[in-house]
């Protein structure tokens, strides 16, 4: 999928990246969220 | 004789339009209080480079003292690197881990990047590098910023780390508007429920270590600056480290942002600096910081659809990286519809979400740009 957009124009380029880029930032953040869920479960009764 | 005034020479109306612009960004920086510990130096270093025959960058074949600082500083990334430690060691999760939801907000908020380089292009930008450069501006985030553009677009590293601490420092300006623009005074007075949700110190320090596994692994480029600010944060929440987290705060914070700003001064040489170029970079570092605001409310907007208890879309826009200007601006606007709504926690959720958001996106650039530009 890359090799055929790295032909493509710089524009073309840049949208691929807005699509990719932002689901990436939300992947990547959804992840912390889970993370954060189950470490939070994980440790519930220890102190703050 | 005529060596005596070779100076003289050497000076035409670039170099004197240099000297304004230096002279600005002092006055900003202290008048103001625009980023003065960023602005203040680079406007130094601005009259310093353009002075005849620029001494500081060469003299007679050898490097000087802002050409050496640079190569070792921005050309090896050291110094960007160096202040994420610091930075780190500053930000406090907890409001974050407390409200993890405020997560999304912090990716929301980051749409302005992307879209900014889309735009980039468009208006103007010579390259996919160039334009991801421009777009980082919107990572509402110095060090982001310089290091992205230290690897992209090095010549013009100058006004990108200028566009970027300026507006950070006019996020009071830029944000209301644009947030006034896209909800209604309904929307506006929502009020938000608080719970106060006591962090386990463990999390605390599982945390940073949890974050940079998971970034380095989807995006090992990005590893220099995940890492070594989660390092920072690390030092802070681990509680056996007192005394090197106040000096990563300090110490270390204060001599590479000397460092960083004198030498990213450097780059703001008449021939460079005066270019159709810097206008692309400070109306894209505008309309990036639009964009983010925008993103983040409108994606609040959208996630009201679906909700039984209402967000109020102003804390979307605290999703960007300016830390805590954002959210401060978001609770006095609340406060302004409605003196006794209190969104201020929520908002620095948000805010805290949109330091790691914008980096996790300067990540992703730094991963994704090289393979599209080839």
């Amino acid at each position: 999928m890359l090799e055929s957009i790295a032909h493509a124009s710089d524009l073309t380029k840049s949208l691929f990246l807005l699509v990719v880029g932002v689901t990436g930032v939300y992947t990547t953040l959804a992840l912390f969220y889970l993370m954060i869920k189950i470490l939070m479960r994980a440790f519930k009764d220890h102190d703050a | 004789m005529d060596k005596l005034f070779v100076g003289f020479a050497h000076i035409g109306l670039p170099q004197i339009i240099m000297y304004i612009i230096g002279g600005l960004l002092i006055y900003l920086a202290i008048k103001k209080e625009y980023e003065p510990m960023l602005l203040l130096p680079i406007g130094f270093s601005t009259i310093l480079v353009n002075l005849p025959l620029s001494a500081v960058l060469e003299y007679e074949g050898a490097p000087g003292v802002l050409k050496i600082l640079f190569d070792a500083g921005i050309q090896t990334e050291l110094f960007p690197v160096l202040i994420f430690i610091a930075v780190g060691a500053m930000i406090d999760f907890t409001p974050l881990l407390a409200n993890p939801k405020m997560l999304f907000f912090g990716a929301a908020a980051q749409f302005g990047i992307f879209a900014t380089i889309v735009i980039a292009l468009l208006v103007g930008a010579d390259s996919l590098k160039v334009a991801s450069a421009i777009g980082i501006i919107g990572a509402a985030d110095g060090p982001t910023a310089i290091f992205v553009a230290s690897k992209f677009a090095q010549k013009y590293l100058g006004p990108i780390t200028v566009a970027a601490y300026s507006y950070m420092s006019l996020v009071p300006i830029v944000q209301p508007p644009v947030i006034r623009l896209l909800t209604t005074k309904e929307e506006r007075m929502i009020r938000m429920e608080y719970r106060d949700v006591k962090v386990p110190k463990p999390v605390k320090i599982l945390f940073p270590i949890f974050v940079t596994i998971i970034a380095g692994i989807i995006a090992p480029i990005s590893v220099p600056l995940v890492g070594l600010l989660m390092f920072g944060n690390l030092i802070r929440e681990s509680g056996v480290l007192e005394r090197l987290s106040k000096a990563a705060q300090n110490e270390l914070a204060n001599i590479v942002t000397i460092l960083l700003g004198i030498t990213i001064g450097s780059t703001m040489v008449a021939e460079d600096f005066l270019q159709p170029m810097t206008l692309v970079i400070l109306l894209g570092g505008l309309g990036a910081f639009i964009f983010d605001t925008a993103g983040g409310v409108l994606f609040a907007k959208f996630l009201n659809l679906f909700l039984k208890k209402k967000v109020n879309p102003m804390v979307g826009a605290a999703g960007i990286s300016a830390f805590p200007m954002s959210a401060r601006v978001i609770q006095k606007m609340a406060q302004k519809e409605d003196p006794s709504n209190f969104i201020l926690m929520h908002a620095v959720s948000a805010n805290v979400a949109g330091q790691l958001g914008s980096i996790i996106a300067g990540g992703l650039i730094l991963a994704l740009v090289p393979l599209l530009a080839g």
